[in-house]
This record gives C-alpha cells, sequence and structure tokens, in this order.
C-alpha cells in the first residue's frame, strides 16, 4: 500500500474536495461474515473434490477393462473391414491390375471392330460421289462420323453382337 | 499457533505450506483468511450488491485454489488474486448487461438504484453521491479509482495487476477524479 499522506496529497492536486473521503467504504456486510466466509468457500472446495473425485472413478480398472475391451474390437473390426477393402494379389496381380489389363484389351479389341464397321462402312460410302457430295466440306464430313459413331459408343457391347 | 496469527505469514510462507506441508487445504484456507477482506471490498465497490458480492467472491478463491499448483510465484499472490477477482468482476457485469438485454448504461441505472435504496449502504449523502458519481465511470477507470482511492494501491501494484502502463494508469486515476469532483459539483 502506498504511503496515505502521497495519496492525499495527489488528490488535494487533482480533485480537492474528493481528498476527505478517501479510504471509507461505505457499505456494511451481515455478521460474522468473514469467519463464515472461509468456512462456505471449503464446503464448495470439498463438493468439486468430490465430484472431481467422481469423475476420476468412473475411469477406474472395470470400467477400464470395459473400454479396452470395446476398444480391442473396434480395431479388429476395422482392420477386417480394411483388410476386405484392400485389392487382394491374384498370380503376382493385383484386381486393379487384372482389371486395368482386362479393360485395355476389351477397349482395343472395342475400338478395332469400331474402326473397321465406321469407317469401313465410312469409306464405301465415301466412294460414293453421290454419297460424298452431300457434304460441302470436310468438317460436316467429320460430324457426321462422329455422330455416327456416338451411335455405336453409346452401347460399345452391341459392336462385338452385331458380328 | 491459532488461526488469526497464522494469517499474518507471509505469501511466501502460505506458498510454501501449500506445496510441501502436505496439507494444501489446510494453507488454502490460511490464504482465503489472510486476503478475503481486501478480495471482498474490492468485488463489493465494483458490484455493490452483498450476495452478488459474495457468489463472486466464492468463485474468485475456487479459481485461485484450481489454479494455485500452477501459480508462479513472480507475480505475488496478493497481485494475482486481485487480478482474478477483477475479471470476475467486469465479467460479471458483462453477463448482467448481456442476460438483461440492456445497454450497459442501464445496468449502472440498475446499481445507481441500489445505492439510493441503502441497502447495507452506511455512508451519508456525500458518499452516496461519491457511489453515484463513480458508476458513471467507464469501467476500467472505475477499478483504477477504487483501487487508488480506497485501496490505496501504488501505481505499480495497480501496473501488475491491470498489466497496464503506471503513466496510462496515473493518467485515467486523475481523469477519473475530475470527473467525480464534476459530477458531484453538478448534483
Amino acid at each position: 500500500m502506498e504511503d496515505k499522506d502521497k495519496i492525499k496529497k495527489e488528490l488535494k492536486q487533482v480533485a480537492p474536495s474528493l481528498e476527505k473521503h478517501s479510504g471509507e467504504t461505505p457499505f456494511s456486510v451481515p455478521g460474522n461474515y468473514f469467519e463464515t466466509l472461509p468456512q462456505d468457500i471449503r464446503k464448495r472446495r470439498e463438493q468439486l473434490q468430490k465430484k472431481q473425485h467422481t469423475v476420476f472413478s468412473r475411469l477406474g480398472i472395470p470400467q477400464f477393462a470395459y473400454a479396452l475391451t470395446v476398444a480391442v474390437f473396434l480395431i479388429f473390426a476395422g482392420y477386417f473391414i480394411w483388410q476386405k477393402e484392400t485389392p487382394q494379389a491374384m498370380n503376382g496381380y493385383t484386381d486393379d491390375a487384372l482389371f486395368d489389363e482386362y479393360f485395355a484389351y476389351y477397349a482395343d479389341y472395342q475400338s478395332a471392330a469400331y474402326y473397321d464397321m465406321v469407317l469401313g462402312e465410312t469409306l464405301e460410302e465415301a466412294e460414293d460421289e453421290e454419297f460424298f457430295a452431300t457434304f460441302d466440306n470436310e468438317d460436316e464430313f467429320i460430324d457426321y462420323i462422329a455422330t455416327y459413331g456416338d451411335y455405336y459408343m453409346q452401347s460399345p457391347i452391341d459392336v462385338e453382337n452385331s458380328w | 499457533m491459532p488461526k488469526c496469527c497464522m494469517t499474518n505469514y507471509s505469501d511466501e510462507k502460505l506458498l510454501d505450506l501449500y506445496h510441501n506441508s502436505g496439507n494444501p487445504n489446510y494453507a488454502f484456507d490460511l490464504i482465503v483468511r489472510k486476503y478475503q477482506e481486501k478480495i471482498y471490498w474490492h468485488l463489493r465497490r465494483l458490484v455493490l450488491d452483498h450476495e452478488d458480492t459474495n457468489d463472486l467472491i466464492q468463485e474468485v478463491f475456487i479459481k485461485a485454489w484450481k489454479g494455485l499448483e500452477r501459480f508462479r510465484s513472480d507475480s505475488g499472490l496478493f497481485t494475482w488474486l486481485y487480478r482474478i477477482a477483477t475479471n470476475e468482476a467486469l465479467s460479471f457485469l458483462k453477463r448482467k448487461k448481456r442476460r438483461f438485454f440492456l445497454p450497459w448504461q442501464d445496468v449502472e441505472e440498475s446499481l445507481i438504484t441500489k445505492v439510493d435504496s441503502n441497502q447495507g449502504f452506511t455512508g451519508n449523502e456525500i458518499q452516496k453521491l461519491l457511489q453515484k458519481a463513480i458508476l458513471t465511470l467507464p469501467e476500467k477507470q472505475r477499478v483504477v479509482f477504487n483501487m487508488r482511492y480506497f485501496d490505496e494501491m501504488k501505481y505499480e501494484e495497480i501496473s501488475q495487476i491491470l498489466e497496464t502502463s503506471e503513466g496510462a494508469l496515473k493518467a485515467s486515476y486523475h481523469h477519473a477524479a475530475k470527473k467525480i469532483e464534476e459530477y458531484i459539483s453538478r448534483h
């Protein structure tokens, strides 16, 4: 605490009329309040400690064992699900690799069939001067092939069956 | 040694008891007994109502008890408790403002009404006017004014509690004192 005289001197310079009341607090407290307050605080503290103890006891051994069992079960379940979803190796190839190879082969086959059929027919038609004359320019001819191509590419499996 | 005399222990001694006596609850009781009155009056001057102050002081000491384990003694126990108390009081006033959807001015009005109703007020008319004038100050200025005017604290101590420079506190206190004097002369 500061020297009272120093504070009064400062107040005298700044606001002289306040000087005479400094240090007085004009409020009352109930009788024995400061005797009972430490006990009230102690009670609240003990309640809080009890509450904390209860929270920790919930994490006691039997409950902890139960939680551990559930956690182990979840880990195993997760592992098996992960195993199931992971691509399996077969004759040195994974499912993905086999699929990619099959798809590439099938796509090649489809493309060959498509070009044979579409371009073959188109070229035959192209030999027909009358047919070729229906196109004003090369772009229209390409559009025609693209449209024709779409027809086959929408259902590529039909290309195979159409042979 | 009776408890009354143990409250004269220095902060270092009390902290040593708390950490090393094997009975921290007892040491904490001594800390409460040593500082309860100072903290009570600091809070009471800010919130005015005894019941509110009673709730707040319990909250302050519960928070102190929770944090004492981690408390670093370099800031001083007294400074630390005062800082918790100041923050609690200001938060309380802010909560009150939000709860009732009232602008800050209306919370001040309700506090002025409390002074007028004389509940727990023992001062004369001039002191009543002084309390009303203090309530017109912004919250930080109120805290600074109360600490200097009523608690007679050094600027250095207030600076540590509020973490504000001594120069700014001096300016704040002088400004507050002038405003209060003006208010009293007008009424």
